[in-house]
C-alpha cells in the first residue's frame, strides 16, 4: 500500500481562513470541556491528598489509644510494639482546656509531648519547646501573639478538694507551628508531657494517645490490622487519615458523581466536533469523491478521517493539559479564591491529578470522537463512489 | 484487446440503466460513445472505470477481471491505469495547478520527481505552463481543462475516459480540446473513450458506438 498523501490531504482539508477557524474553535472548545473536568477531579484529588498528607504531618502513620483509656508508656509497650515494622513511636497525654487571650476563651486540645520522639513520629518540629507552649498558626493569628508572648490556660483539676474548679497556668510562647489543617492550627496546643504530668499529678509515663511512623514501603493498612489483631486487648489502632474518613469517603464519591455528570460538557463539546465535521463533510465532499476518483482508497481516507480526528483529540488533549496547569497556578492562587478556613478542613486547594485521572478524562474523549468519526465515516461509505461523483459534480 | 465487456447489466432500484451490454477495444484505439441523456453512457463510462460495480456480466481491462477486485485494489487500478476527464474540471481550488496535476502521482506513491517531469513536458505541449505555479480560479475555463488533461494523463494510463469534456467549451475550444486529447492519447499510447452527446465530437472519432435505452443500437 502506498504512502498517505497527508500534508495534500490536511490542505485540502483546511483550504481557507474560515476551516482553521473552525478548527481551532473546535480544539479550544474540546479542551476547555475537558480541563473543566479535570480541574475538578483535580481539585478533589488535591482536597483528599492535601487533607491526608496533612494529616500525616501531624498524626504519623497510626493512631492508637487504651482500651482502658489510659496506658504506660513503658517498656511492656516497647515491647509489644515490635515486630511491626515501626520506626518510631510517641506518646501524648492529651487534655481538653481553655486557652485565655484578650479576655476570650477558646476550647483547646493541650498535648503533653515528647518532643524528640514527637518528630521523629510526625515531623512537626518542636525543637524550642521549653518550659512554655507551641499554639498553632491559626490560634496565634485569631490573637495576634507571638513567640515570648504569654497564654494562660485552664484545666479542669481532677482533685476531689478542686471539683468544680479549674487550674489556671501561664506559658510563654515558645514556638508556633502549622499543621496545613485549620481546625488543628486553631485549636492543638503543645506542652512537655512531664510538665502536664506534673500539672494533672499523674505519674510519669501516662498517656492517652499514641503515634506511631512506620519502615518505608510497609503496608499501613496491613500492619493496622495485624497490631489491631494481636492487641485488640489493650488498645486500638486506625489509620491516620481515619479522624477524617468520612470526609474523604464523600468526597470520593462525589469525585465520580461529578465525573459522571460532567460528561455533559464533553458531549456539548463534542457537538462542536460534529458542526465541524459536517461542515468538512458539506465543504469537502466534492474533493473527497474527486480523490477518490484519482485513485484514493477509502481505506486510506479512513485512515486519513481519523488520523485527522485523533489529531484534534490529541491537540485538544495538550491544550487541556496546559489550561489546567494554568488554573492550577495562576488561577487558584489569587486571593478572593482562598476558601474561608472556618468552614473548610484547608485554607487552600490544588489541583492534583493521577495518571488515572488524565487517562479516565482522555480515554471517554477520544472514545467519543472516534464513534463521531465511526458514524460520518460510515455515512460516506455507504454512498457509492459514482453517486457522490454524480451528486457533488451535478 | 485491452478491454472486453460482455453482457454486463446495471440497474438502479427497478430502473434497468444498462441491459446486456458487450464491447470490446483494443489498445491505442479511440471510440466515441453517443446517445441521449439517460441513455446509459456515462454509466458505462464509470463502470468501465471501476468507479461502479455492475450487476452481472464481465469486465476485462488488460486481462484483469475488476468484478474481483476489492476497493483497495480498484482504488490502485483506477490510480495506475485509467485517466478521467470530466466536463467540469473538477481542480481542486486549494492547491496551485501543478499540484493538481500531480495530485494522481501523490495518490498513488508514486516517485513524484519523475512525473514532475512528465507534467511539466505535457504543460508545454499544450502550452500551459505559465498557468502550472496559478491556482485554479486565476486561469481560464479552457487552461482549466488542459491542467485536467495533463492530471488525467501524468501517469501514462492505458485508458483515458472522458465524460463530456468539451460539453462546457464554445466550438473553437471544443475543437482545440479534441485534438489535444487524441494527441495527447497518441503521444503516451493510450485508449481514448469518449462520451458525448455532440454529433461533431463523435463523427470525429473512427469508431463510434450509440447506445439508447441501456443498449448498443449501432
Amino acid at each position: 500500500m502506498s504512502k498517505l498523501p497527508i500534508y495534500s490531504l490536511f490542505r485540502i482539508i483546511f483550504e481557507g481562513n474560515i476551516s482553521l477557524k473552525f478548527l481551532l474553535a473546535t480544539i479550544l472548545s474540546f479542551a476547555f470541556a475537558m480541563s473543566v473536568i479535570l480541574s475538578t477531579l483535580g481539585l478533589m484529588d488535591g482536597f483528599e491528598n492535601s487533607l491526608k498528607s496533612a494529616l500525616a504531618k501531624s498524626n504519623g502513620d497510626l493512631k492508637f489509644s487504651a482500651i482502658s483509656g489510659f496506658f504506660i508508656d513503658d517498656d511492656k509497650l516497647k515491647d509489644q510494639l515490635e515486630n511491626h515494622s515501626i520506626k518510631s513511636y510517641t506518646s501524648i497525654l492529651q487534655i481538653e482546656a481553655f486557652a485565655l487571650s484578650e479576655n476570650e476563651s477558646k476550647g483547646v486540645l493541650l498535648k503533653g509531648i515528647e518532643k524528640k520522639d514527637f518528630l521523629k513520629t510526625t515531623n512537626l518540629d518542636l525543637s524550642n519547646l521549653d518550659l512554655g507552649v507551641y499554639i498553632g498558626s491559626e490560634y496565634a493569628k485569631k490573637y495576634d501573639l507571638s513567640i515570648g508572648d504569654k497564654v494562660s490556660i485552664a484545666i479542669a483539676s481532677n482533685k476531689a478538694k478542686d471539683t468544680g474548679s479549674a487550674i489556671l497556668r501561664q506559658f510563654a510562647i515558645d514556638g508556633i507551628i502549622n499543621h496545613g489543617i485549620y481546625e488543628k492550627d486553631l485549636r492543638f496546643i503543645y506542652v512537655k508531657k512531664n510538665i502536664l504530668e506534673e500539672i494533672l499529678s499523674y505519674k510519669s509515663g501516662v498517656s492517652n494517645l499514641g503515634l506511631i511512623k512506620l519502615l518505608e514501603n510497609t503496608d499501613l493498612e496491613k500492619i493496622r490490622k495485624n497490631l489491631n489483631r494481636e492487641l485488640s486487648e489493650d488498645f486500638s489502632f486506625e489509620s491516620f487519615w481515619n479522624e477524617s474518613s468520612v470526609l474523604i469517603n464523600a468526597v470520593e464519591i462525589e469525585k465520580l458523581s461529578i465525573s459522571i455528570v460532567l460528561q455533559l460538557i464533553v458531549v456539548i463539546a463534542i457537538l462542536n466536533i460534529v458542526a465541524f465535521i459536517i461542515f468538512i463533510s458539506e465543504k469537502k465532499t466534492q474533493d473527497f469523491f474527486m480523490l477518490r476518483t484519482l485513485g484514493l482508497s477509502l481505506k486510506k481516507l479512513q485512515y486519513f478521517w481519523f488520523f485527522l480526528l485523533t489529531s484534534i483529540w490529541a491537540v485538544s488533549c495538550l491544550f487541556a493539559y496546559f489550561f489546567v496547569e494554568f488554573f492550577n497556578r495562576y488561577i487558584l492562587t489569587l486571593p478572593f479564591l482562598k476558601i474561608p478556613g472556618d468552614i473548610y478542613v484547608l485554607s487552600e486547594l490544588e489541583i492534583v491529578l493521577e495518571k488515572f485521572d488524565y487517562l479516565f478524562v482522555y480515554g471517554v474523549s477520544l472514545a467519543w470522537i472516534l464513534l463521531i468519526g465511526l458514524i460520518s465515516m460510515n455515512r460516506m461509505r455507504k454512498k457509492p463512489l459514482i453517486a457522490g461523483l454524480r451528486q457533488e459534480f451535478a | 484487446m485491452l478491454l472486453k465487456i460482455e453482457n454486463i447489466k446495471k440497474s438502479y432500484g427497478k430502473t434497468d440503466v444498462l441491459k446486456n451490454i458487450s464491447l470490446s477495444v483494443a489498445e491505442n484505439e479511440s471510440l466515441a460513445i453517443v446517445g441521449s441523456s439517460g441513455s446509459g453512457k456515462s454509466t458505462l463510462l464509470y463502470i468501465l472505470g471501476a468507479l461502479e460495480k455492475v450487476d452481472a456480466g464481465q469486465i476485462l481491462i488488460n486481462g484483469i477481471e475488476l468484478a474481483k477486485m476489492n476497493d483497495e485494489e480498484l482504488a490502485n487500478f483506477r490510480n495506475i491505469n485509467i485517466g478521467f476527464v470530466f466536463q467540469f474540471h473538477f481542480l481542486l481550488p486549494s492547491m496551485t495547478c501543478l499540484d493538481n496535476a500531480l495530485l494522481p502521482a501523490k495518490i498513488g506513491g508514486h516517485k513524484v520527481k519523475e512525473i514532475k517531469k512528465r507534467v511539466l513536458e505535457f504543460a508545454e505541449t499544450l502550452g500551459v505552463t505559465h498557468c502550472l505555479k496559478k491556482f485554479p480560479y486565476e486561469i481560464s475555463g479552457g487552461e482549466q481543462q488542459r491542467i485536467n488533461i495533463i492530471r488525467a494523463i501524468s501517469l501514462s494510463p492505458k485508458l483515458i475516459l472522458c465524460d463530456e469534456p468539451t460539453g462546457n467549451l464554445d466550438s473553437k475550444n471544443t475543437v482545440v480540446v479534441m485534438n489535444l486529447l487524441k494527441d495527447v492519447a497518441n503521444k503516451v499510447g493510450a485508449t481514448l473513450i469518449v462520451v458525448t452527446h455532440d454529433v461533431s465530437v463523435a463523427d470525429s472519432f473512427n469508431r463510434k458506438i450509440t447506445i439508447e435505452d441501456g443498449q448498443i443500437i449501432s
